[in-house]
């Protein structure tokens, strides 16, 4: 065996075991999403149907501090975001019985989800929808600065929710440029209609 | 001379002994030429190998491969940030003294931790979930849980009750001292997450128990006597 070969064949052993020891890291990730709900997809402006329920997203706001009213139309209390807080306004309907929803966050790229604010002075929505009967729901969000562009609403039941249930995600219609407006020129203060 | 040789040696020789299809078993075989000796030649590849070895351990060595790794949990101070696997968590300041936390709330004899947290996941946690992975430190392997309902989130001094991705929140959690006093020096143990199956479905997540392995021992003095 020639100099060379000796090696090439050294060289090929050294990779190969690498290669095992690389191999041994691999788990198997067995992640085909079985119990993950139907998801039915749709642009802001236009219903997205489930069988259980509807979603339609008419506008959606972006600002760097929420205030909100208080007693005797007094400036009330403002909040201000490290990041911006995200806006939605939709229009829900049940389509079968009334309905609560549930597990709605903001999924923005790279699959990463903000749940609603949480911030102790926002209300939450926890009214039901009942059928046939488009009512409004606000739903707010914060997230850091540079997550804006290609933002989607994902729309699920409170219940417990199995492989069969809907949900619903909707874009925002945010892509790079208008992000990137968005987000130098947020709202200075949004005010917030309901208390 | 020829040496004939049978391949088939341990069973005997088949039936018919010289028949047609031994001629194919009992070919002739020439014997093996002597190994010739060539002791100098291995004594070079020994060295080459053995050298390639040092060479190999050297830089091992050098990249501080060899180095013992630190065994437990990761010792650092109050202001240092530190890895917990889902969150990133500075540790800024601890108080204590008999204080309310709320305007409606009765004066208690309180132990606060403030620190600042940045979720590193791809979802929002909840503050609750968060002090699961938070202790206090007594004694060594002295363990003492936080007051669940009292801890709260805080961004710009307003009260959150959500950890979200990337945007660091500043938690204080609250310890209840009852009778106790505080000590100068608390040792916040923070417990670690994994990242694992889940045992019954497909998904996939962060989880922590209180049975977690401590992944970083932090130790903050505590401002005695405060009132708020």
């Amino acid at each position: 065996m020639s100099a060379a070969r000796k090696a090439v064949a050294a060289v090929l052993t050294a990779g190969l075991a690498a290669l095992t020891m690389w191999l041994y890291t691999v788990k198997p990730h067995i992640e085909d999403r079985l119990q993950d709900p139907l998801v039915s997809k749709g642009r802001i402006g236009a219903a997205v149907d489930t069988p259980d329920f509807s979603v339609k997203v008419a506008k959606v706001d972006v600002a760097s501090a929420i205030s909100k009213p208080s007693f005797l139309g007094t400036k009330g209390k403002v909040m201000k975001s490290l990041g911006l807080f995200v806006i939605v306004q939709a229009q829900i309907k049940s389509n079968k019985k009334p309905f609560t929803p549930g597990h709605v966050r903001l999924v923005t790229r790279g699959g990463v989800a903000y749940d609603e604010t949480g911030r102790a002075d926002l209300p939450d929505i926890s009214s039901g929808f009942q059928p046939m009967l488009w009512a409004p729901a606000t739903y707010i969000f914060e997230i850091p600065k540079d997550r804006l562009a290609g933002a989607r609403i994902v729309v699920g039941a409170a219940d417990l929710y199995n492989n069969l249930s809907g949900e619903t995600s909707i874009d925002l219609g945010i892509d790079g440029d208008r992000a990137a407006r968005l987000a130098a020129h947020p709202t200075p203060d949004y005010a917030l209609k309901t208390s | 001379m020829t040496e004939r040789t049978n391949r088939n040696g341990a069973l005997g020789p088949f039936p018919g002994g010289e028949g047609p299809i031994n001629v194919y078993y009992d070919q002739p075989v020439a014997p093996r030429p002597p190994a010739e000796a060539k002791p100098r030649r291995r004594l070079r590849v020994t060295l080459i190998i053995i050298g390639v070895l040092v060479v190999l351990t050297a830089v091992t060595a050098a990249a501080g491969g060899l180095r013992a790794q630190p065994k437990g949990p990761v010792q650092s101070v109050a202001g240092r940030t530190v890895n917990q696997g889902l969150f990133d968590i500075q540790i800024l300041d601890a108080r204590s003294g008999r204080m309310k936390l709320s305007s409606f709330d009765p004066v208690a004899n309180l132990l606060i931790v403030r620190m600042r947290v940045t979720d590193l996941g791809d979802k929002s946690y909840g503050v609750g979930s968060f002090v699961e992975g938070v202790t206090a430190e007594p004694k060594p392997g002295k363990y003492a849980e936080p007051d669940l309902m009292d801890t709260q989130g805080d961004i710009n001094g307003q009260v959150t009750s959500e950890i979200h991705p990337r945007l660091p929140v500043v938690v204080q959690v609250v310890w209840k001292l009852g009778n106790a006093t505080a000590p100068r020096t608390l040792t916040v143990a923070l417990r670690l997450w994994e990242y694992g199956q889940s045992f019954t479905t497909d998904e996939f997540y962060w989880s922590v128990t209180k049975q977690s392995p401590i992944k970083a021992e932090v130790k903050v003095p505590v401002r005695l006597g405060a009132t708020s």
